[in-house]
């Protein structure tokens, strides 16, 4: 293996432990690989380079000393630009939050401080997280590092492409429709939105209250892994992963499989075959009334996105890009009692994808039904017609926001044109950590990227 | 006119006013949504789950949409 992913999170976690590298020359070439590379990708609206490598000093001063903190120590990570960190911009990429600094780190942020992470800037986004592609941004589109012609997925695109081209091992993310598992699927890394909850969205931009989450990207589950836990302030997890052949997978499909590029819908039959063949059990699964977790789902986003930006919107309209700014005007006029039946039926998934569960370890399922679209459209052809993209993005991730269950997305192949295919994995409430077992065992037999 | 089409030409016609013609394709892609939300078979079941309460008799569930 070679390029960014060569090396784990913790591998190099390892190697910085043992004193084999520095934190200051690791964190010299991410901001290095940031120089040379983010022009390519837009990835980072903001690159702290000076505090960065002062907290890489420090991090080599106390592991010196023998005060090592844990696997995050010494380790360059970023945040969405949608998260407090002290002293530096949070801009939403928009400019209606032009030159606003955070007085103060959101939870997330000093928890990873108190874990001895080396903070390399604020990554681009949606503006706002309103979308799902991260070409929407007063800073300019996210481009996918495999083929930058093409959407690194959204919201949280540049926390993705980061992780992709070695700008950092870690990166903070938030997931509201599917917009931290919709990026690690659509640049090929992995993305862990655990249980509504778990980690505090304090000082964390809000989109939708009832929806959001916060969580890790990575390069691997382990690193994914690690980086929750130390938002947690959590000690790291020692146990193995499970065997597979102790594993009983949930395969959901009916409307999980309605609408599927026949690329990705190969790539992940071929993971299957996989697991089958290594002595897991697959059993075949359905969620009731999955039909209408889209319906669901924009009644209960927009009146709450639109609800948080009602006087900003009204005072400075022109501050937002115009698809955002029209988004936040249509969830205005969503009625209060659409909005109730909306709360009814993520109730009512909530209890479905729990009973889906029951007998099983993991649901399994596609991240998404395409690969990375092209930035600029709106529609793509996928089986016999068209289709909106921001539909499609939002369509197999969208319901575990709803439901608030555990769930990860993990590469596990190619289309023939080398776009990365997403494996997505879903889990108990409040077990995230066992679906993690999970995710690792699975990674452990179809390789990290 | 049902409930939802005197809602969307409402909606369209105060966005016309304000200057968001753009927002029509979308306010009418939520509209396709709200019906469908309204005629979901689960809601009378789903009532019972928020309000922690028995759900309506049948017939005193209230009006509804195509």
């Amino acid at each position: 293996m070679s390029g960014p992913f060569a090396e784990t999170l913790l591998q190099l976690a390892g190697r910085i432990r043992a004193r084999e590298v520095t934190s200051t020359a690791v964190t010299e070439a991410c901001l290095d690989r940031i120089a040379r590379g983010n022009a390519r990708v837009n990835a980072f609206i903001t690159v702290s380079a000076e505090q960065a490598l002062a907290m890489a000093h420090d991090a080599d001063r106390e592991i010196a000393l023998g005060r090592y903190r844990g696997p995050l120590h010494g380790v360059p990570v970023s945040f969405k630009d949608l998260v407090d960190v002290a002293g530096m911009p949070t801009t939403a990429a928009s400019r209606l939050l032009a030159g606003r600094v955070a007085p103060s780190d959101a939870p997330v942020a000093a928890r990873l401080r108190a874990a001895g992470a080396v903070f390399l800037g604020k990554t681009n986004l949606h503006e706002f997280a309103f979308g799902t592609t991260s070409e929407d941004s007063a800073y300019g589109p996210v481009r996918n590092p495999v083929d930058p012609s093409r959407s690194a997925g959204g919201s949280s695109g540049g926390a993705a492409a980061a992780l992709v081209e070695g700008m950092g091992y870690a990166a903070i993310g938030t997931d509201t429709g599917g917009s931290i598992r919709i990026p690690a699927a659509a640049c090929g890394c992995v993305g862990l939105k655990p249980t509504f909850g778990e980690i505090a969205c304090d000082g964390v931009i809000p989109l939708s209250w009832s929806l959001d989450h916060v969580g890790p990207l990575a390069g691997s589950v382990g690193g994914a892994r690690a980086t929750y836990e130390a938002a947690l302030g959590l000690p790291p997890s020692q146990a193995a992963p499970p065997p597979l052949a102790s594993l009983r997978i949930g395969v959901l499909r009916g409307y999980f499989t309605e609408l599927l590029d026949e690329d990705v819908r190969t790539a992940f039959e071929a993971v299957l075959r996989r697991l089958e063949a290594a002595g897991a059990a697959l059993v075949e699964r359905a969620v009731a009334h999955a039909s209408d977790v889209a319906s669901i789902y924009l009644h209960v986003q927009l009146p709450e996105a639109s609800a948080y930006h009602a006087e900003a919107i009204e005072q400075h309209p022109d501050a937002y890009t115009k698809p955002v700014r029209l988004r936040l005007e249509m969830g205005r006029f969503v009625l209060a009692e659409d909005y109730v039946r909306a709360q009814r039926g993520a109730l009512l998934l909530r209890q479905e994808v729990s009973a889906a569960l029951d007998g099983c370890d993991a649901l399994a399922l596609r991240s998404l039904p395409i690969p990375a679209p092209p930035l600029g459209v709106d529609a793509v052809m996928i089986g016999h017609g068209s289709q909106p993209v921001r539909a499609l993005m939002l369509r197999l991730t969208q319901l575990f926001d709803i439901t608030r269950h555990p769930a990860i997305s993990l590469p596990c192949g190619r289309t023939p044109l080398g776009l990365p295919v997403g494996l997505q994995l879903a889990g108990r409430l409040d077990r995230t950590r066992e679906l993690l077992d999970v995710a690792e065992a699975i990674e452990a037999l179809i390789g990290t990227p | 006119m049902t409930r939802v089409e005197a809602w969307l030409k409402a909606a369209v016609e105060d966005g016309a006013g304000r200057g968001l013609e753009d927002v029509r394709p979308l306010l009418e892609g939520l509209a396709r949504a709200t019906r469908a939300l309204r005629a979901a078979p689960w809601n009378e079941r789903a009532i019972s789950l928020l309000e922690r309460r028995p759900a309506p008799v049948a017939g005193n569930a209230g009006e509804r949409d195509e």
